[in-house]
């Protein structure tokens, strides 16, 4: 089976395009932000720290609570649907291994996410969230070891393995990465993953998405400075 | 999470400000704050800004048995969503008595003035018709949270598209996005709200209160016409009591911002699909599908739950499907009906007792 691997040759320009996004939407929040990549857009925001509720126990850490809300209308109930908690989980390992939890003991912080369009599939609405999520805790001003940055990755028949996909290669793909990285030492911190692959390929996805997390921490500096000026 | 508490000094301040007929954030008595409304990809989907205030809408359909009574007619139902954002009124049932009273409002104004033609939405009379759910979902709440829900859920109504359905004789077709481009939902009029605060045992009142006002209001008066100056639904909260001739006045200064709105989002609506029309794949519209067992599957008749019914809901347009993620929803072959039952009956007496209401008003027009 012979696979080509495209290079990421894209320049700087190249990949601003595909990222937007907007800090503090909404004014009433500690900390939010809408991030767009490529066609997926998500809003986050937190609230906190602040009070903890009286069932819960978190003597000397910060309490961390996720909710992540889809589209609504999928479900006949108003509840979240297994494969969203699933979501919410992955976001909670990131955040609790991200932010300075001593420094708030008994207190929570409360995020919500939104997912508002979701033309492709999950890998790009997976890397997203992230990013959003990085993206508004640093709007907050939550003291955080590292910044964080999600890649995604897809496997296509054809083109082999492209970054950052478009909506039509997306959905013509078979297997997807999606790999968090983080600022200081460009290591992993999380990785979800899809489908049909070997190690060689998971190797490869790794060292094509590494050059691109550097330039995403770039765009989210240009975006602070933008704020700061 | 709470609110926080509103201190005696603001209260002082804003009430002040208000005896001098003026507005913190300089506007005067009748002017609204400025309404952002835009729509993404998904149709039905809008993110309305009244000020700082954000709502977002999303509309969604499904096919069912219609009503023994009402054999023709679709449904609507409208549920809004206040459990993401701090507690109003610093508690947690003070908060969701607010969010029903809201959605309460939300519906009298949508659903019992019959502003969606409700017979446009039958497929086949007696057996299914298509209903319709507007979620709506309060991001930031900076006061009024009632006129930007009503406004995105006009522009969500405006903005969704409706599947294509053909009948053949017992078994239905229902086309996807990219084979039958999907139609419009057939909206009469449109009905908008006006809120008026009234402060000081109402002697001053406001329009599109902001939270500061909206927290020391003694109560609002939400009045909602549309642009042939109809009436469609009135209500009173809080502490209040009004004279006729402050209502009479309400009903002029809403009657203007009624005639701006109207316009507004007819011409927001068109000018997307204006910019949209060369895509030729739009995105589908969500059709909700029942996955669950149905206990009463002998009652619903056996011909149409066994036809193979081709629905593609929430699956993007592709030429190669091998998608093998888990988020998407998978192909269904079967449309299985469900009986509303529960939620049938709640309607029914509602709409007993607002046709009552409803004669009344016309009464007093």
């Amino acid at each position: 089976m012979t696979e080509t691997i495209s290079q990421t040759n894209e320049n700087d320009t190249s990949i601003f395009s595909c990222l937007h996004c907007k800090l503090s939407p909404i004014s009433k929040a500690t900390g939010s932000a809408t991030f767009t990549l490529n066609d997926s857009l998500c809003t986050c925001l937190i609230n906190g720290p602040g009070e903890l509720r009286q069932q819960q126990d978190a003597i000397n850490r910060l309490q961390v609570d996720i909710t992540f809300q889809a589209r609504p209308g999928n479900n006949n109930t108003n509840s979240t649907s297994t494969k969203d908690k699933l979501i919410e989980q992955w976001l909670e390992t990131l955040v609790r291994s991200t932010v300075l939890m001593e420094y708030y003991p008994r207190s929570q912080i409360n995020i919500v996410m939104y997912e508002e369009q979701n033309l492709s599939g999950e890998a790009t609405i997976l890397a997203c969230l992230c990013n959003t999520l990085c993206l508004t805790m640093l709007d907050a001003n939550l003291p955080m070891k590292y910044a964080f940055a999600a890649v995604p990755i897809v496997q296509h028949p054809t083109k082999g393995l492209l970054s950052l996909p478009k909506t039509k290669d997306e959905l013509a793909s078979t297997s997807y990465f999606v790999f968090v990285f983080e600022i200081t030492l460009n290591d992993i911190l999380a990785t979800h993953a899809s489908g049909d692959f070997d190690m060689k390929i998971l190797e490869q996805a790794i060292s094509i998405a590494q050059p691109i997390a550097r330039q995403i921490f770039q765009f989210y500096r240009q975006e602070l400075e933008k704020r700061l000026t | 999470m709470k609110e926080l508490i509103c201190s005696t000094i603001e209260r002082n301040v804003v009430l002040k400000c208000i005896r001098d007929h003026k507005r913190l954030d300089l506007r005067t008595i009748d002017e609204t704050r400025s309404i952002n409304i835009e729509f993404h990809a998904h149709p039905g989907y809008v993110s309305v800004t009244l000020g700082q205030t954000h709502v977002i809408a999303q509309a969604s359909c499904r096919i069912t048995k219609p009503k023994e009574s009402r054999a023709s007619e679709g449904h609507i139902r409208i549920h809004l969503d206040m459990s993401k954002i701090p507690l109003i009124n610093l508690e947690n049932w003070k908060h969701q008595e607010f969010v029903q009273e809201l959605n309460g409002i939300l519906e009298q104004n949508i659903r019992h003035s019959n502003c969606l033609d409700l017979e446009s939405l039958c497929i086949n009379s007696g057996e299914l018709v298509w209903s319709i759910k507007i979620d709506l979902i309060v991001l930031n709440n900076c006061g009024n949270i009632l006129d930007c829900a009503n406004i995105a859920t006009l522009c969500s109504l405006y903005h969704f598209r409706l599947p294509e359905v053909s009948v053949h004789g017992s078994e239905i077709r229902v086309y996807s996005s990219t084979e039958r481009r999907a139609r419009p939902l057939r909206i009469l009029h449109f009905p908008i709200n006006v809120l008026f605060a009234f402060f000081i045992d109402g002697h001053y009142t406001l329009i599109d209160p902001n939270s500061d006002e909206e927290r020391l209001m003694d109560g609002f008066f939400s009045i909602s016409m549309n642009q042939h100056k109809e009436i469609c639904g009135i209500h009173m909260g809080g502490k209040l009591g009004l004279k006729k001739e402050q209502v009479e006045l309400c009903k002029k200064l809403a009657f203007k911002k009624v005639l701006e709105l109207t316009d507004r989002i007819r011409q927001v609506v068109t000018d997307y699909y204006k910019t949209i029309e060369p895509i030729t794949h739009a995105q589908p519209s969500i059709i909700r599908i029942d996955n669950d067992e149905d206990e009463d599957d002998d009652s619903s008749s056996s011909s149409e739950s066994e036809d193979p019914v081709l629905i593609k809901p929430e699956i993007p347009p592709s030429p190669i499907e091998n998608n093998v993620s888990l988020l998407l929803m998978p192909d269904l072959d079967n449309l299985s009906l469900t009986d509303d039952v529960s939620t049938m009956i709640a309607t029914n007496v509602d709409k007993l007792t607002s046709d009552l209401e409803n004669d009344d008003e016309h009464d007093n027009e």
